[in-house]
């Protein structure tokens, strides 16, 4: 893993949403929605992006498929610009959190698997069907299920015909964009199998974009943890969520609920107030606003990551002792 | 749940073991159009100051249970068998008209749903919706509403809770709106609280927050409260009791800590251990399959098909939800067998 090459590289990328206003929509200003995020992702390894909701996590996944335009800094693939959307499509691929809501309800499951194939042309005919025949073994599902709709499967099977479509143009990257948030805790653990089988077979490298820490320890090898559009902290996953270093991601561990009939609500520390605006963001540390160590001097300190032992990285902060 | 095992429940000594039950419900069957049964055993019973969480995958009928005794059912939805009492009187045979006439939702029983915005009316700001459920407790006047109601939302811990009430349930965040859906559940005091995966939708600092003061108003208005979630953490975080429910069934009953530290059931077994655990690259043991579906029951123990300790006899018995030893309550053939394995 540590001498693995770099599938995307991401350098000072920022994406920023315009605000329109008025009869006619003029564009009076930006939304910086993500910030200067620079990192590699590995091949055949699971990087994790978490945060709460408006941190950019989403944001960011979505520009590596080009689905955002990016404002600033650069997003390479194997060190090349890659041209356009449908070169891009057979190296990255995504699977959203609501499966019933990527599956057009009127294609059958065949047909679904196979969109890609038939817009790349990779196989025709009779090839093309077993091709989705042999995706739906990968995936777990009965070959009967081919001429189904979605409707007549059941969540958890869905979310494997939303697998399955996006393992045909056999890419290189998964972005999986909480892709098991909406599923029961025993459907979420056969899926999260599913990925971890998939990725050894074809060293499939996954961007895994959650809210659930828990999952992310056990699942992924890196993880990134984002706040209000920034990367507050980075590094294996098993240090960051063992010693969290970044007061933000601190406040993360502590929030999460364990399965631990001790660790009972009124135990558990609380951040006051919610995530501020990313139209009118703090300045200085973004979590000043929420932070328990917050100082006067925060309010000056520029966003930095400060890298430490094993590459890991966490921002810049007063309480740690950076200025 | 407690009166079915009136002895030798030993870790149930909760504050509120002995305080009046608020809520029973026993036996209770649901159906939709007389022949979809979405819920066909379930008896839960909770106290006074006492938190219920009712636990299960989607389709277990847990949301299912909460509506009928809200009397939310919806078009087609009838309790076919078994009671629901509230405070001892029976309210499951109630027509819709009988219910408003005793004010029993809103006034009696408080609710709070996963979708703050879909429960908050659009057009009209979080003060008239506080002031309806106000009048109910009697209050009228205008700047006695006002005041009141302004005293709710900064319970709830809203900032500027005077300049809250004249704002429309959009113009405030999520996590404020679910403040705000709280206060008017619970303006009009009512003696049962049932939470429908009240933070499901919610960032993990705003679900801490929003649980902190559920479990904080419930202990300081002594309400009963009855929590459906999905989620183990919060049922450790909140629960006095558990009940785990499976197929429209509850199949056990317990205390938090013995549900969760000595699960015997092997359902309960199964789901506490398909929830990750954090540990890096460690696989997680997947309960096979999915939950059935109400149209296709299977027979004999609804869990048979998908249980690792399933014997031939399961298919074919029925079992019911009865004390085992060690105090417990389920629903298992093999529960006495079982519970003697794990010593």
């Amino acid at each position: 893993m540590a001498e693995a090459e770099n599938l995307f590289s991401l350098r000072d990328v920022s994406v920023r949403y315009p605000i329109r206003r008025g009869f006619f929509q003029r564009v009076v200003g930006h939304v910086g929605a993500v910030e200067g995020v620079t990192f590699d992702l590995k091949r055949g390894e699971t990087l994790a992006l978490v945060g709460e909701s408006g941190c950019g996590k989403s944001t960011l996944g979505r520009a590596i498929l080009r689905l955002e335009k990016v404002a600033d800094g650069t997003i390479t693939a194997s060190g090349k610009r890659l041209a356009g959307r449908k070169e891009l499509a057979r190296k990255a691929q995504v699977v959203f959190q609501d499966p019933l809501g990527s599956l057009d309800p009127r294609w059958t499951i065949g047909n679904l698997i196979g969109e890609g194939i038939d817009v790349h042309r990779t196989a025709t005919g009779a090839a093309r069907d077993a091709k989705v025949n042999d995706l739906l073994k990968q995936v777990e599902l009965p070959a009967s299920a081919f001429h189904k709709f979605p409707h007549q499967l059941s969540g958890g099977q869905q979310q494997r015909v939303a697998i399955a479509r996006a393992l045909a143009m056999r890419p290189e990257l998964i972005v999986l964009d909480e892709a098991t948030s909406a599923l029961d805790v025993s459907v979420q653990a056969q899926i999260l199998n599913l990925l971890k089988d998939l990725q050894v077979e074809y060293n499939l490298t996954y961007l895994f974009i959650s809210h659930d820490l828990t999952v992310v320890g056990q699942f992924a090898d890196r993880v990134a943890v984002m706040y209000l559009g920034r990367i507050m902290e980075m590094g294996d996953a098993a240090e960051v969520l063992a010693a969290p270093r970044h007061p933000y991601t601190q406040a993360l561990m502590a929030s999460s609920l364990k399965v631990d009939p001790d660790m009972r609500i009124d135990r558990v520390p609380l951040l006051t107030g919610d995530v501020p605006s990313p139209r009118n963001p703090p300045s200085g540390c973004r979590f000043r606003t929420r932070c328990p160590k917050a100082q006067p001097a925060c309010a000056e300190l520029r966003h930095r990551l400060v890298t430490t032992a094993n590459g890991r990285q966490a921002a810049a902060c007063v309480a740690n002792g950076e200025h | 749940m407690t009166a079915m095992a009136p002895t030798g429940v030993s870790e149930a000594t909760t504050p509120s073991a002995t305080s009046p039950v608020a809520l029973s419900v026993e036996g209770m069957a649901v159906t939709y159009s007389g022949v979809l049964e979405v819920c066909s055993d379930v008896s839960i019973e909770v106290r006074r100051g006492e938190a219920l969480a009712l636990i299960g995958e989607s389709g277990s009928g847990k949301s299912v249970t909460v509506l009928a005794v809200t009397g939310l059912l919806g078009r087609g939805g009838t309790i076919v068998r078994g009671s629901v009492k509230l405070d001892g009187e029976e309210i499951s045979r109630l027509s819709e008209r009988e219910r408003r006439d005793r004010k029993l939702l809103g006034k009696r029983i408080g609710m709070i749903f996963q979708n703050p915005s879909r429960a908050l009316d659009p057009v009209f700001t979080i003060g008239q919706q506080l002031n309806e459920a106000l009048r109910l407790t009697g209050l009228t006047g205008k700047a006695e509403l006002r005041a009141k109601g302004a005293e709710w939302l900064r319970h709830v811990g809203l900032p500027d809770p005077e300049e809250a009430l004249d704002r429309y349930p959009h113009q405030l965040s999520g996590g404020q709106r679910q403040r705000a859906m709280i206060a008017i559940a619970l303006a009009s005091e009512p003696e049962l609280l049932i939470a429908d995966e009240p933070t499901t939708a919610l960032d993990v600092t705003i679900q801490a927050q929003v649980l902190n003061l559920i479990r904080r108003l419930q202990r300081e208005l002594n309400l009963a409260l009855v929590l459906v979630t999905h989620d183990f953490g919060v049922v450790a975080a909140m629960a006095d009791r558990v009940a785990v429910m499976y197929g429209g069934q509850v199949v056990e009953t317990g205390s938090v800590g013995e549900i969760i530290r000595r699960p015997r059931h092997p359902y309960t077994k199964a789901l506490l251990a398909s929830i990750p655990t954090g540990e890096a690259g460690a696989r997680i043991e997947a309960l096979s399959g999915s939950v059935p579906h109400a149209a296709a029951m299977p027979s004999g123990c609804r869990f048979h098909p998908r249980c690792p300790s399933a014997m031939p006899i399961c298919q074919t018995k029925e079992p019911a939800l009865e004390p085992a030893r060690g105090g417990r309550v389920m629903r298992c053939l093999r529960a006495d067998e079982l519970e003697r394995h794990d010593g």
